[in-house]
């Protein structure tokens, strides 16, 4: 149940403050706040708690401590990136190996295979010769 | 293949350059401001190094998988869940640590008066629950609107505008009892 001493523009408060109502309704909000004075005395609230915290001023990071940051992760890191791209030149490295091994074979092979198939066949005849 | 490796080599400088620059750039601008995030958060300079420390190498090692309009997003987050972890710890481990953190806070209060403004914020703020020192932080300080706030806490926008709303009413609550305090008792922040 709404008490009397809330306003339904009341939510949307905040929002305006923080300029992230749309255009429409940032203007009927302000328009409504000049005729009420809940919304007044909430805005006064919301601008207080703004003030206050405008009083913190940042402190400064310790001497060294971005250096001392920088230098842990250059030591600890190792970059993915780096990491794929080393994978694939490895990776790339065997399959040129692969390939230059296969057409290498291959040649031998082929001359190898040559008396090797003669070898085969004449034994085969010889097989049957002797049969 | 000599073309492919220097071909690959390149390509690994460039890529380790460029994101060694990109994280030093970030460092420089950021850790300032979260270093103050994490001292309002942990009341405690040590505490706040060692998790600035943590945060950036975590960040570090993440940073590839992370698109770059987000690097704030995740460095908050990940400063959040890891502090409020060593709050965890640190209750857990000792709780006169924490007595001993409130003791040493009344006393500065004491003794610095007004002239510790800082202070009077540290206080107000660790009042508040973690996420809503987090959320008044963003958008107070990091001056983050709703949507860059959204994604930080993996919520909704009308979920921040609550949070929000609710935090600053306690704010409001403290900071007029500071206030009474003061008119209490003058000599004391």
């Amino acid at each position: 149940m709404k008490q009397d001493n809330e306003c339904s523009f009341s939510k949307k408060l905040n929002a305006y403050i923080a300029g992230e109502l749309s255009e429409i309704e940032h203007e009927e909000v302000r328009a409504h706040i000049s005729s009420c004075h809940l919304c007044q005395k909430e805005i006064r609230e919301l601008n207080q708690v703004e003030n206050f915290l405008m009083q913190y001023t940042d402190e400064e990071v310790p001497a060294g401590l971005n250096e001392k940051i920088l230098n842990s992760v250059s030591r600890s890191y190792v970059n993915p990136f780096k990491r794929k791209v080393v994978s694939f030149s490895i990776a790339a490295s065997i399959i040129v190996s692969f390939v230059t091994g296969i057409l290498l074979s291959d040649i031998t092979f082929t001359q190898e295979t040559e008396s090797d198939f003669d070898f085969g066949q004449n034994t085969l005849y010889s097989y049957f010769e002797g049969e | 293949m000599i073309f492919l490796l220097s071909y690959s080599l390149i390509i690994v400088d460039y890529g380790s350059d460029m994101n060694s620059r990109m994280f030093e750039t970030l460092l420089q601008n950021e850790s300032k401001k979260m270093y103050n995030y994490l001292l309002k958060m942990l009341r405690n300079k040590e505490d706040a190094e060692d998790i600035l420390q943590e945060t950036f190498i975590a960040f570090h090692k993440k940073m590839d998988s992370v698109n770059e309009t987000y690097y704030k997003s995740y460095l908050y987050r990940t400063a959040y869940h890891k502090a409020l972890n060593h709050i965890k710890k640190r209750d857990k481990k000792n709780k006169l640590v924490t007595s001993y953190d409130e003791m040493e806070h009344f006393e500065e209060k004491t003794n610095e008066n007004n002239k510790d403004k800082n202070l009077l914020v540290k206080n107000a703020l660790s009042q508040l629950k973690l996420e809503e020192t987090l959320i008044i932080e963003l958008q107070f300080f990091q001056k983050m609107n709703y949507k860059q706030i959204a994604a930080v806490l993996e919520t909704t926008q009308s979920a921040v505008d609550s949070k929000l709303v609710r935090a600053k009413k306690k704010l409001i609550k403290i900071i007029n009892e500071q206030k009474k305090m003061q008119e209490d008792r003058p000599n004391i922040v």
